[in-house]
């Protein structure tokens, strides 16, 4: 029985071949030429979606500026649109640029060493700037006189920081920044993370924003660009930005 | 994927493939647009066949697949898992076991086989596989392979010795 089997099985293997064998040979060049066809049409379309789609993004974007730029309300509420005006909307971009006309342009020498700020009392300091510093009249009580660091040592123009500290280490910073200096500022703040409100400072228009618990107040006299910053309230920056005495 | 690649691949495996198919289906044309389909899609993944020896199982399976699906889609032939054992199987070998020689009988009688069974005997002694590749390659479970390889076994075995027996008398 089993030498019956095993002669089955060697009569099927060599017949299965002899019969595979016999089948009809196909015609390999017009299959070659259907498979490649074939396989060029799927690169053609996987070439063409992938410029399609990019045409589709590229156009998407440009569209999206476009009507987030012209503030389109026909389409204002497409979330889509929505996200991306709140992104750019949301932003408050302050810029300022210095006067480009000064002839020396100071550059800080870079090193990799961090040192700390220096700080100088007012009559140092004036001596060693070409402008007058703006001292304010008023700072809250417990904020008492730190010290002057000037930003550039050797730079008669250089900005300046004004710091006023308290008991518990908290700062009062007025920054002035001279606008004869070659200098440009400019500063983003997201608006969905801070409060922004715009005021008069001595008939010039500031910028105050509370971030967190930073109060921040902003503004220029075309020859000085001031920066009040500290951990205060609203009314008691803005009264050391009026308080501000300058020439 | 560079010409000569296809090129080679086309010349080494397409010939074989086909003539299994061919002798699985016993369609001419349908085993040609399966292979030519089975050839684009295997070519086309070929990046994900790790070991590139394995390319012609890996095509002929598809080939299978697409050849079994254009059968279900034109319904030309019923490929049916439902075998009619009762079949008599007599009557065709009568005259032709009368006139053929034993080996090139038992080719016809392979031919002849319902499908599932030439199937998996073209699988089983075309390319000497084991059952359980059998049940791999065709999804199908390793008990109904045996089932299928010991009928089909059956039936050549009962056909050659009926033919045997009518030739004995003839003589």
């Amino acid at each position: 029985m089993k030498q019956k089997d095993e002669f089955l099985d060697k009569l099927l293997s060599s017949e299965v071949k002899k019969a595979v064998d016999s089948m009809p040979s196909p015609d390999i060049e017009r299959a070659r030429t259907n498979i490649k066809k074939m396989l060029e049409i799927h690169i053609r379309r996987k070439y063409f979606a992938k410029r399609i789609s990019t045409a589709v993004i590229i156009f998407f974007v440009f569209i999206s500026g476009v009507l987030v730029g012209t503030s389109n309300t026909s389409i204002a509420d497409i979330w889509f649109i929505k996200n991306i005006k709140s992104m750019f909307n949301d932003v408050l971009s302050i810029q300022t640029s210095t006067n480009i006309n000064q002839a020396e342009t100071f550059k800080e020498p870079e090193t990799n060493m961090i040192t700390e700020k220096e700080f100088l009392s007012i009559e140092k300091a004036e001596t060693l700037i070409e402008y007058s510093i703006a001292l304010p009249e008023y700072v809250p009580e417990e904020y008492n006189f730190y010290g002057v660091h000037i930003r550039s040592q050797g730079d008669n123009f250089s900005p300046i920081e004004l710091r006023y500290s308290n008991k518990s280490n908290d700062y009062i910073t007025i920054t002035q920044i001279p606008l004869d200096t070659q200098l440009a500022i400019s500063s983003n703040i997201r608006t969905n993370e801070a409060s922004i409100e715009t005021i008069q400072i001595n008939n010039y228009e500031a910028t105050i924003i509370v971030q967190e618990s930073v109060t921040r107040l902003i503004w220029d006299d075309f020859r000085t660009q001031f920066i009040v910053e500290g951990t205060i309230g609203k009314e008691e920056i803005i009264k050391v930005g009026v308080s501000l005495n300058y020439q | 994927m560079h010409h000569n690649i296809i090129d080679s691949l086309i010349n080494m495996h397409y010939e074989k493939v086909y003539q299994v198919i061919c002798l699985m289906f016993k369609d001419k044309t349908l085993s040609e647009d399966a292979c030519q389909e089975a050839f684009y899609e295997a070519i086309k993944n070929i990046k994900k066949l790790n070991d590139i020896s394995m390319f012609r199982p890996w095509v002929l399976k598809i080939a299978i697949r697409k050849a079994s699906h254009l059968v279900k889609k034109s319904s030309k032939m019923e490929l049916t898992d439902m075998i009619d054992n009762e079949k008599d199987i007599s009557i065709n070998v009568e005259q032709e076991a009368l006139t053929k020689e034993l080996q090139s009988e038992t080719q016809e009688l392979i031919k002849e086989l319902d499908f599932p069974y030439r199937q998996v005997v073209v699988l089983k002694y075309h390319y000497d596989m084991q059952d359980k590749d059998i049940a791999n390659f065709l999804d199908i479970p390793i008990g109904t392979v045996k089932s299928r390889l010991y009928r089909a076994k059956n039936i050549i075995k009962k056909k050659i010795m009926t033919a045997n027996r009518r030739q004995g008398v003839r003589k």
